[in-house]
């Protein structure tokens, strides 16, 4: 407890020394406080007074300041940093015209010449950038009148905290002085230019004559260099019996300050004398003379500019003479304003005639404005253009002329004419007119030539085919032996003329380019049998055997123009026989290459007859030529077979020669390329001929005017067992067509009332009838066969026909025919019995090419459906279907049985069981029939 | 020093061990002031370091934890006699503002105090990196007076001493929201 007392006493006592320490800080701090607050109250006082009387003094100094400012015959003013005007004087208010008011605030710019604004910018920028404190530069005005006001300018930057805040800048009226400098340095350049630019050798001399300067034209005359020059005198180039000359001129000089026309020689450093014309100018320094400007000028070389002009002149002049060329010059309205005396010449005008004539109007043919129309467009874009116009003389004919217009310009480049050139062209345009005229003819001629040609073989065929065809039919009659020879001696010379009309006939076509490529796959020993076959009558006769080596490697059948290689070598062959006497004719041909799916093969006929003499190898291909004129005494002939066998191996593409040793015989050698194929290539193309006609059967109907033609006709076809219907012509034909139908026609081209072509095209287009139709013409015009088969007929045989060709064309139609069962002897069916053979399949097998599998299989096809057929037909009611089962099962039933089957089954299927029911049960049973020995086939196979 | 921080540590001496303890101290200690503080003085802050070890060495309690105890009760003082500084919304708003605007505050007031650069950084809203540094070595006190401010705005803390760098010169502290 008593400690307690203690330690608060103790407390105590802490506390109170703590008060009094409190108390005694607090005194001292307020005494700090009232003794701070009355130094405040001291300094505010001072601080007033000190105020008072700096402001007053600002006044003043300012005061003074404005004063100069104002009073100052300079623009002084401020801006701030961004070149906004804070403050300008009244000299800125006189030289912009603006109150200060209004320029406070402006931009400098707005009262800088636009040409300086970048460049101030960058001067303004780069003083603040680089902190310059001062800086110099002059400057043009922008004012609203044309006066140019210049300022020089000191600008220095204000700074504020060390920060530049604008410009204080003073600036001077110079325009006085940029004036007068412009105009000193633009008299500097134009003397500077005057001198140097001068045409002329330019020099300036000192009162004693030394080179002061001089131009670069002045070196060139003279050939002395600059340096040179600078050492020399005047006197130094004055050609020295001009000496005295020339001193007195320079004291006319002195004394008038001029002279002119000084005419005198000067010497140049290779001491060349040069004419010159002087003329000069004194110089004057303070009032004294101080020496001469001189124009030099080199008057030897003007002569020499002067003689090339007119003799370029000259010579232009005359080269425009030669060449007769009217000329005018017209202005841009084309208003004649000068006229040539060619021109005059050319056109029989005088100048009085046409000048101010309009040229268009006045001269040109009244068809060519759209060309002038052209040309006047062409001249405002300076271009110089040609044309061909007529135009009218003074006679009032008009000329025929190329006509140029070639614009000419004043100096400034402003077109102001043109100079017309005319060359009469009117000869060369008759010359053009003839030759028109002779080509028009020519081809008239050609025309004529060709029709001629038609014309004639049909004139000449027409009786041949008579004399040809009546002789042949009474070789055959029962005649006596001398009867039978002049039958045969008439039938052998028709078939010369018709050999020498065909002759003609294939060179016209090769001359007038008509000749065609006849792409055929062909058996090539069938081809040759038939060449060699031509000939063996003749060769029989003499006793001649005509042999054929055709070389193991080559194919059987190629692809190529039999039609040619038939003609070219039968006229071999042919001659061959004709020149052998004895011997042998032999046929050899060989494969000499064989490459991209090509043979060129060698065609060799091998004679023993009489030869060719050497002379005459080189003309023998010739037109008209034989080897001498006794051969068409002898041995008859054109003298054209040769000339076209090689004229057809050229067209071809290949070659033929010939080899000859008179007396020994001759090798004619042909090369020609054809490219191989294999026999499938063939079979679509071939007809199997070998099937005999039943020619009874075929209705034929004959159109043909001709009344010999009509008998020859009647008669061949007698021969065959064969009988023709006759009409007159197309019309007729047409008439007997609406009551009769017919397996084939075959149709003369040329008729009287209705042709071949107009009686085809209504069969075709209105009868609309498919009926084969074999064109039979005597006209061997080129594109005669082509347009045959383009009006729908089938085939072309020419007049006089083979009685062979004709028979196998009509064969060819008549099988190509669906239904035509009715007139084939197949061979197989000849030896059997018709009904019998309900089923073959030697269609198969064909079509197949003997695939003996594939014809299985297609039986086994055939069976099935066959069965289903019978099964749904028997039930069938609807006589709809049944007509479309017999449609599905038609192809099976063409291919696999006979003529009444297919008969059978066309019907059905048109439905004709309606009216005869037993066609149904009659067809089925065929069917079961044809599934049954299809089934046995399979069988035995 | 300020008096106050001598006269507030004393009161609470008085308070929490009785004035016996309180004379014990100034009696133990070589005090130039004999233990008699204002809180208007100023005095040599070593005297207080003097007494707050004398008072750990007679009451076996480790000086820092004598800090962080005061620390605690201080901020209360401050809290009731300078209520201005405390107008924020939270805690972490509060001691991001020490050093930019109390301190500078406290110097215009008394331009002789020495006073602790505070650095706080806020990671996220619930983590808080403060850096201490001061020549007085006193971060124990200073997280004494952020848990007071803890207490106050009534948000929990976990105060931490990351590092102690200078040998407590600069002392990283972390805060983070229990």
């Amino acid at each position: 407890m008593e400690d307690d007392i203690k330690y608060y006493k103790l407390a105590l006592a802490r506390e109170k020394a703590a008060r009094k320490a409190a108390e005694k800080i607090l005194e001292d701090k307020a005494l700090e406080l009232y003794q701070a607050n009355n130094e405040l109250i001291t300094s505010n006082a001072n601080l007033e007074e000190t105020l008072e009387i700096r402001t007053a003094q600002i006044k003043e100094t300012e005061k003074m300041y404005r004063h100069l400012v104002e009073s100052a015959n300079d623009i002084i003013f401020q801006t701030d940093i961004n070149g906004h005007f804070t403050f300008v004087n009244h000299t800125g208010e006189l030289i912009t015209g603006l109150t200060v008011s209004e320029i406070i605030g402006t931009h400098y710019t707005a009262f800088v010449d636009e040409a300086f604004h970048e460049g101030m910018a960058k001067l303004y920028h780069n003083q603040v950038e680089n902190n310059i404190e001062s800086a110099y530069f002059e400057y043009k005005l922008k004012t609203k009148t044309e006066e140019e006001i210049w300022l020089g300018q000191n600008t220095q930057l204000i700074h504020e905290n060390n920060k530049p805040i604008g410009f204080l800048a003073v600036s001077r009226n110079i325009t006085e002085r940029v004036k007068s400098d412009n105009e000193l340095r633009r008299s500097e350049e134009k003397y500077k230019k005057m001198f140097e630019g001068a045409f002329d050798g330019m020099m300036r001399v000192d009162v004693n004559g030394n080179f002061v300067e001089w131009n670069s034209k002045m070196i060139k005359m003279l050939g002395y260099t600059n340096e040179e020059l600078s050492a020399m005198s005047v006197q130094q180039i004055i050609h020295p019996d001009d000496a005295e000359k020339s001193k007195a001129y320079f004291e006319k000089l002195k004394k008038e300050g001029y002279y002119t026309n000084y005419n005198g020689r000067i010497i140049s450093k290779n001491n060349r004398i040069i004419n010159v014309e002087v003329n000069s100018t004194a110089t004057y320094e303070n009032g004294e003379i101080s020496g001469s400007i001189d124009n030099v000028r080199d008057v030897s070389e003007r002569v020499t500019i002067e003689d090339a002009i007119i003799y370029s002149e000259e010579k232009y002049r005359s080269i425009l003479e030669n060449l007769e060329l009217g000329l005018l010059e017209v202005d841009v309205e084309e208003n004649i304003t000068k006229v040539y005396p060619s021109f005059c010449a050319m056109t029989g005008y005088k100048k009085e005639d046409l000048i101010g004539k309009n040229h268009s109007q006045f001269l040109l043919h009244p068809d060519s404005p759209e060309k002038m129309e052209a040309q006047e467009i062409n001249r405002g874009e300076s271009e110089a253009s040609v044309y061909e116009v007529q135009i009218k003389k003074k006679d009032g004919s008009y000329t025929w002329v190329i006509m140029s217009g070639a614009p000419f310009k004043n100096r400034n480049g402003k077109i102001i004419g043109a100079i017309a050139i005319h060359l009469d062209i009117s000869s060369r345009k008759r010359i053009e007119q003839d030759l028109k005229q002779a080509n028009r003819l020519a081809e008239e001629s050609s025309k004529a030539k060709e029709l001629f040609l038609a014309n004639m073989s049909h004139e000449i065929r027409t009786p041949l085919n008579a004399v040809i065809g009546l002789s042949g039919l009474l070789r055959d009659t029962d005649l006596n032996d001398v009867q039978t020879a002049f039958a045969s001696n008439i039938y052998n010379a028709g078939q010369g003329l018709l050999l020498l009309v065909n002759d003609i006939l294939d060179l016209s076509k090769i001359a007038s380019g008509k000749l065609e490529l006849n792409m055929e796959s062909f058996d090539l020993r069938q081809t040759m049998s038939t060449i060699i076959s031509s000939s063996a009558y003749l060769a029989e006769e003499k006793g001649l055997q005509i042999s054929l080596n055709i070389q193991d490697d080559l194919s059987d059948y190629y692809k190529g123009d039999e039609l040619k290689l038939t003609q070219i070598l039968t006229n071999l062959v042919n001659n061959a026989v004709k020149f052998t006497a004895k011997g042998l004719v032999e046929i050899r041909i060989e494969k000499i290459a064989d490459e991209n799916e090509l043979h060129t093969l060698k065609f060799q006929v091998i004679d023993t007859g009489k030869g060719i003499a050497p002379d005459a190898l080189l003309s023998i291909f010739e037109d008209f030529n034989q080897e001498d004129n006794t051969i068409s005494k002898v041995f008859g002939g054109t003298g054209l077979g040769l000339s076209i066998c090689k004229k057809l191996v050229a067209f071809l593409g290949g070659d033929i020669y010939v080899e000859s040793t008179l007396g020994a015989g001759s090798i004619f050698t042909v090369i020609l390329g054809f490219e191989p194929i294999q026999q499938y290539d063939l079979i679509e193309e071939s007809v199997d001929f070998e099937d005999e006609l039943n020619w009874e059967n075929v209705k034929i109907l004959t159109v043909e005017d001709n009344h010999l033609n009509q008998f020859v006709l009647k008669e061949t076809l007698k021969r065959w067992n064969a009988s023709t219907d006759i009409a007159e012509n197309g019309e007729e034909a047409i008439e007997i067509l609406l009551e009769k139908n017919y397996d084939i026609i075959l149709m003369d081209m040329q008729m009287p009332i209705m042709d071949g072509f107009a009686a085809t095209n209504i069969i075709r287009r209105e009868l609309k009838s498919s009926v084969p139709i074999i064109a039979f013409t005597a006209n061997a015009l080129s594109n005669e066969k082509e347009r045959c088969l383009a009006i729908g007929m089938n085939d072309y045989i020419s007049k006089p026909f083979k009685e062979q060709e004709l028979k196998e064309k009509i064969s060819r139609q008549l099988k190509l025919n669906v239904e035509s069962e009715k007139y084939i002897l197949s061979k197989e069916v000849g030896k059997e019995n018709t009904d019998s053979t309900i089923f073959t399949v030697n269609r198969l097998f064909e079509m197949s090419r003997g695939n003996s599998e594939f014809v299985n299989k297609l039986l086994d096809i055939f069976i099935e459906d066959g069965e289903l057929s019978i099964a749904k037909m028997r039930t069938e009611q609807d006589a709809d279907l049944l007509g479309k089962l017999a449609h599905k099962i038609k192809p099976s039933i063409d291919y696999l049985s006979n003529v009444h089957m297919k008969d059978l089954v066309r019907k059905i299927e048109q439905m004709d069981f309606v009216q005869s029911p037993e066609l149904l049960d009659a067809f089925l049973e065929g069917l079961g029939d044809i599934i049954a020995a299809a089934k046995n086939h399979l069988k035995q196979s | 020093m300020k008096g106050i921080v001598f006269t507030e540590f004393l009161e609470l001496v008085e308070e929490k061990f009785g004035l016996k303890t309180v004379q014990e101290i100034i009696d133990s200690c070589n005090l130039a002031t004999n233990g008699v503080y204002t809180a208007v003085g100023t005095y040599n802050h070593k005297e207080m370091f003097e007494m707050v070890e004398k008072l750990s060495e007679l009451k076996s309690i480790p000086v820092p934890d004598l800090l962080t105890e005061y620390g605690r009760f201080f901020f209360k003082v401050l809290s009731v006699n300078y209520p201005q500084f405390m107008d924020k919304n939270d805690l972490f708003t509060f001691l991001n503002s020490i050093d930019g605007y109390i301190h500078p505050e406290v110097l215009k007031l008394y331009p002789d105090a020495e006073l602790p650069r505070f650095t706080a950084a806020l990671k996220g809203n619930d983590e808080m990196q403060l850096i201490y540094e001061s020549s007085r070595k006193m971060a124990h006190f200073a997280i004494g007076l952020i848990l007071g401010a803890s207490a106050y705005y009534k948000e929990e803390m976990e105060v931490a001493i990351v590092k102690e760098e200078e040998g407590g010169k600069k002392v990283i502290i972390s805060l983070q929201r229990k």
